[in-house]
């Protein structure tokens, strides 16, 4: 067999080392190159596995915190929303105080500008009545002073003398 | 002082007159009274000299010297010499003042002529006077004789006031009138012709007033009262 073998030009040692050889670098490759990348593979699988499950977990934790800022976005617009019909009531009676207000201050300044009205008009027929009778007093003196002849003012002086006389 | 040639004419005839009748202190009343009215002196001097003795007399004549020398200093209330001139002016003067107030813006020639008229007596008295009516005018003599009357008998300041000048008769009346309550008094004449018509008077203080533009005055007022 050995001969056939070797005619075929099959070595058995050569086969042995070659078969030898191959399990040294086998081994090798094994302790060498296996083993780490499997370590590492393994290691990047369970790093992997970590990070989905963190991922996991983060995402139910977003998800809770998700739901809980939903529960209290809808609390505060539920709060909102009463605030909203409380200050529109409010607002409401606001304005209901605001017109009775300006209801008074107009009716009050009505009655304010009747009575500045009234005032003004007295202050204006009391000026016109001054303005007339100014005015009569000028032409009275107009006349009396230049129109009335001297043969009267002379006898205005005898009978006012004799007015005197009987009073004293 | 305006009455200073008038008192000494009034003393140059008195002492004149004294000299030629050197026992006139000496006679009774009556018989003074026949020889005054010979003489040519106003006749409120004439009282005067009937009434006053010898030394008396002096003693006046000093008084009027010191009146001549210093007149606001020297006293001369109810003095009977001062009381005759006083009585000469408030009386007899006046009329001829009230007469010469018409000719206040004659030519000269004009008021001599009227003056020579009023006044006919031709002694230093007279030239006297006649030199009051012609150098003074109507409200300087006034004023003259009202502060002089005050000085003498202590009088009321009276005052007329009328809108335009008004004739010696009138004025003549109305002193009359008024003296007839106060011999004391000289009343002013003034005119103001703001009075309009009317008249008024201030006596002692007292307005009285009859003018026309009291009434406008008045009638004014009842009209802005709306009366």
């Amino acid at each position: 067999m050995a001969d056939q073998f070797k005619q075929l030009g099959i070595d058995l040692w050569s086969i042995v080392l070659y078969m030898a050889n191959t399990g040294v670098v086998l081994v090798i490759l094994f302790y060498f190159l296996y083993k780490p990348i499997l370590k590492t593979l393994d290691q990047r699988r369970k790093n992997i596995a970590d990070s989905i499950e963190e991922a996991n977990l983060l995402r139910n934790e977003f998800e809770k915190k998700l739901k809980k800022t939903e529960q209290e976005k809808e609390k505060t617009e539920q709060e909102l929303r009463q605030e909203m019909v409380k200050m529109k009531k409010m607002i409401e009676e606001k304005r209901t105080e605001l017109i009775e207000e300006m209801e008074i201050v107009r009716t009050d300044m009505l009655h304010k500008s009747q009575e500045e009205i009234d005032k003004r008009k007295k202050s204006l027929i009391k000026e016109v009545e001054q303005e007339i009778t100014q005015t009569m007093t000028r032409i009275i003196l107009d006349i009396v002073q230049n129109k009335v002849p001297e043969t009267v003012v002379k006898e205005s002086i005898t009978d006012s003398w004799k007015e005197y006389k009987i009073k004293n | 002082m305006i009455f200073k040639n008038l008192i000494a004419a009034v003393l140059y005839e008195m002492i004149n007159f004294i000299l030629k009748h050197q026992d006139f202190f000496e006679k009774p009343t009556n018989s003074r009274k026949q020889i005054i009215d010979q003489t040519e002196l106003p006749h409120p001097f004439k009282v005067y000299l009937e009434q006053v003795e010898g030394a008396q007399f002096i003693l006046d004549l000093k008084l009027i010297l010191s009146f001549l020398k210093n007149p606001p200093k020297t006293k001369i209330q109810n003095h009977p010499f001062f009381n005759a001139l006083c009585e000469l002016f408030a009386h007899s003067f006046s009329i001829r003042l009230d007469l010469m107030s018409d000719y206040a813006t004659a030519k000269e020639n004009e008021r001599r002529a009227v003056v020579k008229k009023l006044i006919a007596v031709e002694n230093s008295v007279g030239k006297a006077l006649k030199k009051l009516l012609l150098n003074n005018s109507y409200q300087e003599l006034s004023n003259a004789i009202q502060a002089l009357c005050q000085k003498t008998w202590g009088n009321t300041y009276t005052l007329l006031q009328f809108p335009c000048s008004i004739n010696p008769e009138l004025k003549k009346e109305i002193r009359g009138e008024l003296r007839q309550t106060d011999s004391t008094l000289f009343p002013i004449f003034q005119v103001n012709r703001q009075l309009i018509g009317g008249f008024r008077i201030f006596k002692g203080g007292k307005t009285t007033d009859y003018s026309w533009i009291r009434k406008v005055l008045k009638l004014k007022n009842y009209a802005s009262k709306g009366i």
